[in-house]
């Protein structure tokens, strides 16, 4: 009797807690966010695929630091975004990581012009897949925003 | 009419497990598919390394890449994963919702 009682008063008090509105931990998805981050990945894809055909000089940092400096203008424009949306830390902790990650290819580049070589393919290749992770990640993730429900 | 605790808590659990069975396979099947891939750029850095094609300083900036890479992913699993918990009580409060308000006879949820 006393444990019935117990477990009915937990359940309405927790429905009492949870009751003023249907629960928001994660933001609402970003429209603007999914278009930028579109974008930024097929700025990059492009990038990519013009560096595997390109040869000395026109391969080297040198030649293409306008795309590096107008990328990490484009992702520090997102995060400006993202921070101003509620619960929006872990795409703001990702699109640090995409800034980052802009960086330090841009210092891989560089430490190749020592060489004054191209990039190998297989350097290419690694920065495909690495980008394209980070990428999908804020995107699957911001997809998932939109709470569809079947 | 009273509230019948063991039908409204099962109610809620079947709503919720309905939510997890739904999201979390997706989850997963995110998660198995980006570790692949990660492991295998783990194997290129090394196989570059040993064939000269990087220096040193390279390979150190790629693995610090790929680090953030890693963690890009798993933000996302964590992230996917509280959507699916939240989905979860908020289908259980749905599920719900009606006989409490109806029995009640305002609307509490």
């Amino acid at each position: 009797m006393y444990q019935t009682l117990l477990r009915t008063s937990l359940l309405f008090s927790f429905l009492i807690i949870v009751s003023a509105c249907n629960v928001r931990w994660v933001s609402e998805y970003d429209a603007q966010t999914d278009q930028g981050v579109t974008q930024l990945h097929r700025k990059m894809e492009t990038f990519l695929t013009a560096l595997e055909q390109q040869q000395v000089p026109d391969c080297l940092s040198t030649e293409h630091a306008q795309f590096y400096q107008q990328s990490l203008v484009d992702v520090r424009a997102l995060k400006i975004r993202a921070k101003a949306i509620p619960n929006n830390d872990i795409t703001l902790q990702q699109l640090a990581l995409l800034e980052e990650n802009l960086s330090l290819m841009f210092t891989l580049h560089k430490t190749q012009d020592s060489s004054n070589t191209c990039m190998a393919g297989g350097m290419i290749t690694f920065n495909r897949s690495n980008f394209e992770s980070i990428f999908t990640a804020i995107l699957k993730f911001e997809l998932a925003k939109k709470r569809q429900v079947k | 009419m009273s509230l019948n605790l063991e039908q409204l808590s099962q109610a809620m659990v079947n709503a919720a497990k309905g939510q997890v069975a739904d999201k979390w396979p997706q989850i997963k099947d995110y998660l198995k598919q980006e570790a692949k891939k990660l492991a295998e750029n783990l194997v290129l850095i090394e196989k570059l390394k040993l064939t000269q094609q990087i220096s040193d300083e390279q390979a150190k900036l790629m693995h610090q890449m790929q680090s953030n890479a890693t963690k890009a992913v798993l933000l996302s699993v964590q992230g996917m994963t509280t959507l699916m918990a939240e989905q979860a009580l908020n289908a259980a409060l749905d599920a719900v919702k009606e006989t409490v308000n109806t029995t009640l006879n305002f609307t509490l949820l």
